[in-house]
């Protein structure tokens, strides 16, 4: 991906087979949310990218390999009659207002906290939908995240998502209740 | 007979976007705030100042 504002540290590339083993090396770190993305991008991203579900981007350093962070995105879209009075939409045109949905993003163990990559990974994402829109648009970006993960809601928080609703959800490792954040990026907003 | 072991993983969560009333409310709430179209590429302009100004602001706490 270019870097249009001359200032990324980070090449994406889309995932395929030529990666499997620097899927395997990757690892988000040692809290159970991390080994949920772990495992997704060890064991079903490269399938789910295959069957067109969504798309796995990896970025690295330029002229290297190694998976510093990754970001899985799928297209979704939320029902226009949630939003009719907010978008002021024309009746049934369009039917669902277009979404971007975040699946699975993370760093990897050495690179958190160190370098803005999380940060920079987003920025390519807003960029890479914003360069699509002349074919497919999405008005917002949505996400869940684990409320166990205060880190992370406090990153998405600062990126600019905004904390809607939670809905309860059971752990991927001991199959527990807890609490998945819903959050969404408002593309349009005018933020101060 | 030789049998084979199987086991059936479960899938990995994906977003879920069944919204109940009360998310569909407070997702109505954020979206009402003031918002244009043109918004989204200066919100993009931000995104990289931001990120320059952070990696700068890194850079030279380093060198201090």
């Amino acid at each position: 991906m270019a870097s249009a504002a001359g200032s990324y540290a980070l090449e994406a590339r889309a995932l395929n087979e030529s990666d499997e083993d620097w899927i395997q090396r990757f690892a988000a770190g040692e809290e159970w949310w991390s080994h949920e993305v772990t495992d997704f991008l060890r064991n079903e991203a490269l399938e789910q990218g295959k069957q067109g579900l969504n798309v796995t981007n990896l970025f690295s350093f330029p002229g290297f390999r190694e998976i510093v962070g990754f970001c899985t995105t799928a297209v979704g879209s939320v029902p226009a009659a949630v939003l009719d009075e907010v978008l002021s939409l024309p009746p049934g045109v369009p039917a669902r207002v277009p979404a971007v949905l975040i699946a699975y993003m993370a760093v990897a163990r050495p690179y958190r906290r160190v370098g803005h990559f999380g940060q920079e990974m987003h920025l390519q994402l807003l960029e890479g939908v914003a360069a699509s829109s002349s074919w497919a648009v999405a008005r917002v970006i949505y996400l869940e995240c684990w409320e166990e993960n205060e880190a992370g809601i406090a990153f998405w928080q600062r990126m600019g998502y905004v904390q809607f609703h939670r809905l309860p959800a059971p752990r991927p490792d001991t199959g527990a209740t807890a609490s998945l954040v819903r959050m969404v990026y408002d593309r349009f907003a005018i933020r101060p | 007979m030789e049998r084979t072991l199987m086991t059936v993983r479960k899938p990995a969560r994906m977003p879920n976007l069944d919204f109940d009333k009360e998310a569909r409310a407070n997702l109505r709430k954020v979206l009402a705030q003031p918002h244009h179209p043109t918004a989204a590429q200066n919100n993009l302009a931000r995104e990289k100042r931001a990120l320059r100004e952070a990696r700068t602001r890194e850079a030279d706490a380093l060198e201090n």
